[in-house]
């Protein structure tokens, strides 16, 4: 504890996961493990072709076979649901200038044109799943193939087949950074030129998207669905389905990891039409492979970067053109163009920056949020450029971004103390400046070090037209037990125990007692949604005012009893105390029960205020390179983040550690790789697309740093994304140090290695 | 006992009355020290039979293909992929899954180790974990570090990046996984 703090009995403390028990015994409730009466099992017919319209969907054979109750396509979507409109997956319509305002990009149930392989063509809904299996196979299609674009550069290209009317060309969005003087960003200096690639890489959790949804009595409908943003959502699902937004009822059951994949309508519309024709509730579980291609993933990005080094290996001046493939539909892209831009041009605050982002429509699956949103393919580029220009000039690469770090903070004051310390434990705990200084060749094996750092916010209030809200209500029973109603969605972050310790704190009650809700948008309240670093930062605080507004009040209501002011009183475990006069105060219980009787309110409430926290993150990475086969052995991972205040240290490390592993399957080996001609997803299932098992593990080191920040709970804030960002250019930087290669496309193979390491020798 | 004359799921109102006439027969096997009877399709899975007819929905199904390993069960005494198995296959078997390693509702050593060392975080990957863990355990050989790395190998987590995984079997097992360069100690490193 530094000095200034006061003790805390829960916050700090590595507190069991109070979801831990039932997830180990098997008890916890995920979506599929749900099961209501009448339920039926829906499959979706999706399409074999990139870019197709779809001339008629013959589903005559389909609708004979036993057990199907329903079948829905284009060819009967508007009579079931006339004058059906478009809509944002991504469920961030608020942004728009009109509300619901039909955009170019827009996603629809069932369209006359489908645009990737696997989009959905039809839906079937059936008494069990076998059935509803046999229906799907039996759904005849008859397309009207057309031409298609599956990489960018053949989308932007003059003559390329356009995939949304009213689009500029296939152009999804365009961003445009500038700082100082673009016109001489690179003069008088030494340029480096970096071309890179990065990959599109799948989230990948565990539980295959489900979604089951109930007709209500009322003509509403409930929908239990892992999504990360229920209250998103329903607005999105009830303009789709014109109903009100208080009929669409959004539960989360037990996640199954999300990591951005749920922060996207996926199956939900189609288990919500299913239920809505056939008034039953519907499952539509996807299987792997649809998961693969149904649900977004990261953008690949091409990027050419132009940076101009002075003699101390800062940057003076960047030009970066980087093009972003949003795959078939708009969902995510603009914001996740707009992060990546700022994170190129923010995190160093280079002087003269002149940054376009162009995101470009192809017809192939479509991108979305993950996990650092824009973050990790801004990284890569830029801290990898980094190692180039410190390369080119001779300085230390750690050196030249201490030093860039230090005249950012001329003109942004104490915004970079928190990276700069994670870079300085950093350094020392790998042992930086003896690694750096000699590099060990042991035959074919190559040792080298790299870092990379990064700056992130949690929240989004400064982002032009977001809505970034959390509310909470804490209610304090008369056995001094404690409920907590908030949205913050559970995806296997520890969102859950660490909210339940914010309230243990706040009330000194113990951690057992208090439960947390779960999302449930018919009770609990408005919240935008898990993403941004934002869960424990907003709805963290609004739980934190909620629970010392709790207090507040029985504090109130005890001094009117003792007649003596609340502020000269405590919550001390079962008992109110006067402070100062140990003898005195009264029991808790005797308080809350004579309060209902009396009518008294010990319901607690709280709002988040709209701030946003800067928060910080260096890595490390030690790698031995084999150059006669180009493996990357990454021998350890140094992991340094702030994230404010550690509420829970070990929910913090599982953060960090996980982080470390996605970041490292995105630099070795993850890729959902596209056909080229067909535009079908080669690597759809686990055994194709390349994740990291323990097998494949460096040995992850986390070092948590704490600036807290005023406004976050306790100081806390999110601590989810900032690792991933960096695992990919930490290593490509310690392959540079490690063999003189730059390896500039993600994943970095042994064949993309071997292709570098021939660059440099010839 | 459970049996399949009293159906907890609406999904097998067999025979379906296809072309072909499915030929279905009843068979037992022990599930978590309790025979069970079933009359299981012939294609029908283990996994769905015990989660869907059985009730039993803490042996997760990932991908359906053998790969993940959240659907492990133990088969007299070998770490089966459920996904993989035919119900008839189980046969005479006896058949274990997450919900029989605690006993009484005291938590088994491994599930308490997990807990302990924060091993859990989306929960979907981890009985198949815990399955994978016991059986190792339950071997009755001293493990090493490499022992744990290769028991868990075949399964996937996307979480917890495994360290805290791997240092939960080690406590059990009392391996010293110092020895591990892949895994070493755990945590904050030191200043």
């Amino acid at each position: 504890m530094t000095p200034g703090q006061t003790a805390h009995k829960q916050v700090g403390v590595r507190a069991l996961r109070v979801d831990g028990r039932e997830k180990l015994t098997g008890a916890a409730r995920y979506v599929d493990d749900l099961v209501v009466p009448t339920m039926l099992a829906a499959r979706l017919v999706r399409s074999e072709y990139a870019h197709a319209a779809v001339r008629a969907v013959d589903d005559l054979d389909a609708r004979g076979l036993p057990g199907v109750a329903a079948v829905l396509s284009v060819s009967n979507v508007a009579g079931w649901f006339p004058g059906m409109p478009s809509y944002d997956p991504a469920c961030h319509d608020f942004e728009r200038s009109e509300p619901f305002s039909p955009i170019p990009g827009d996603a629809r149930l069932f369209g006359e044109v489908v645009r990737y392989v696997g989009e959905p063509v039809a839906a079937v809904a059936a008494e069990t799943d076998a059935m509803a299996r046999r229906a799907a196979s039996a759904i005849v299609v008859d397309y009207d193939v057309l031409p298609c674009v599956l990489d960018p550069t053949s989308a932007l290209a003059p003559s390329a087949p356009i995939l949304h009317q009213g689009a500029t060309g296939n152009i999804a969005g365009v961003v445009d950074r500038f700082r100082g003087d673009p016109g001489v960003a690179t003069a008088g200096a030494t340029l480096v030129e970096l071309q890179c690639q990065t990959s599109k890489q799948k989230q990948s959790q565990l539980e295959p998207t489900c979604c089951l949804a109930r007709p209500e009595p009322d003509g509403g409908v409930t929908v239990w669905s892992p999504i990360q943003c229920p209250h998103r959502a329903r607005r999105t699902l009830a303009h789709l389905f014109r109903l009100d937004i208080s009929r669409v009822r959004i539960v989360n059951p037990a996640i199954g990891g999300a990591f951005g994949k749920g922060d996207a309508l996926t199956a939900e519309p189609y288990a919500v039409a299913l239920a809505m024709i056939t008034q039953r509730p519907v499952k539509l579980r996807f299987d792997r492979n649809e998961d693969f291609t149904g649900t977004e993933s990261r953008h690949p990005s091409a990027m050419i970067l132009q940076a101009g080094f002075a003699r101390d290996g800062g940057i003076r001046g960047l030009r970066a053109r980087v093009t972003l493939d949003a795959g078939a539909y708009l969902s995510h892209s603009p914001r996740i163009a707009a992060v990546l831009a700022n994170q190129l041009a923010d995190v160093y605050r280079i002087p003269d920056a002149d940054i376009k982002v162009t995101v470009a429509f192809t017809n192939t699956p479509v991108s979305g949020a993950f996990r650092g949103y824009g973050g990790p393919q801004a990284a890569f580029a830029l801290e990898h450029a980094i190692d180039l220009g410190a390369r080119a000039v001779g300085a230390d690469p750690l050196e030249a971004r201490v030093t860039m770090l230090r005249r950012a903070e001329e003109n942004e004051p104490d915004s970079r103390a928190a990276l700069l310390e994670c870079i300085d434990r950093g350094r020392r705990v790998i042992g930086w400046d003896e690694l750096r200084s000699q590099r060990q060749h042991a035959g074919p094996l190559r040792r080298g070090v790299g870092m990379a750092c990064v700056t992130w916010k949690s929240g989004i209030a400064d982002k032009p037209g977001a809505v970034d809200r959390s509310s909470a209500a804490v209610h304090v029973n008369e056995d001094r037990s404690v409920d907590v109603i908030t949205s913050a969605a559970e995806l296997g972050t520890g969102i859950t125990t660490t909210l339940a310790q914010i309230v243990a704190e706040v009330l000194d009650v113990p951690l057992r007692s208090v439960r947390i809700s779960r999302p449930d948008t018919a009770v609990t309240p408005f919240d935008s949604g898990a993403f941004a670093s934002r869960s424990l930062y907003r709805a963290g605080r609004a739980v934190q005012t909620a629970a010392a507004d709790a207090k507040a009040r029985i504090l109130a209501y005890a001094g009117l009893l003792l007649e003596v002011s609340p502020d000269d009183l405590e919550l001390s475990g079962a008992r109110i105390v006067v402070r100062g006069a140990s003898h005195a105060g009264m029991d808790l219980c005797t308080l809350l029960n004579r309060g209902l009787r009396e009518g008294q309110d010990f319901r607690g409430r709280g709002d988040a205020a709209l701030t946003v926290a800067p928060g910080a993150a260096a890595q490390f990475a030690e790698v031995e390179v084999d150059v006669e086969t180009g493996q990357v052995h990454v021998q350890r991972l140094v992991a340094a983040q702030d994230v404010g205040r550690a509420i829970n240290p070990q929910i913090v490390e599982g953060q960090i550690e996980g982080a470390l592993y996605q970041g490292l399957g995105y630099a070795l080996s993850e890729e959902l790789v596209v056909d080229g001609s067909t535009g079908t997803v080669l690597t759809g299932s686990f055994m194709d697309y390349r994740m990291p098992t323990v097998a494949d593990g460096p040995r992850a080191e986390t070092i948590i740093v704490e600036h807290p920040d005023p406004t976050g709970p306790f100081g806390a804030k999110g601590a989810g994304e900032p690792s991933i960002i960096l695992t990919a250019p930490a290593i490509a930087n310690a392959v540079l140090h490690a063999t003189g290669a730059s390896v500039s496309t993600l994943p970095m193979t042994p064949e993309r290695v071997l292709r570098a390491l021939q660059a440099v020798t010839r | 006992m459970l049996t399949s004359s009293a159906p907890t799921w609406p999904h097998h109102p067999s025979p379906e009355g296809g072309e072909l006439r499915r030929m279905t027969a009843t068979m037992g096997f022990t599930l978590n020290g309790r025979f069970v009877t079933l009359t299981p399709e012939p294609d029908e899975l283990l996994c769905d039979a015990i989660r869907e007819r059985l009730g039993l929905t803490g042996t997760h199904v990932g991908c359906r293909e053998g790969v993940c390993g959240s659907c492990n069960v133990i088969v007299d005494k070998v770490v089966v992929r459920s996904c993989l198995m035919l119900a008839v296959q189980a046969d005479g078997c006896d058949v274990r899954t997450v919900e029989g390693l605690s006993v009484n509702g005291q938590l088994s050593a491994i599930q308490q180790a997990f807990l302990e060392h924060g091993a859990v975080q989306c929960g979907f990957c981890t009985p198949g974990l815990l399955i994978a863990a016991t059986a190792l355990l339950e071997n009755g050989t001293p493990i090493t570090a490499e022992d744990i790395v290769t028991a868990v190998a075949g399964n996937l987590c996307r979480c917890t990046g495994y360290s805290k995984i791997v240092r939960a079997i080690s406590a059990v097992a009392q391996a010293d996984d110092d020895t591990d360069r892949r895994h070493g100690p755990a945590g904050v490193a030191a200043q």
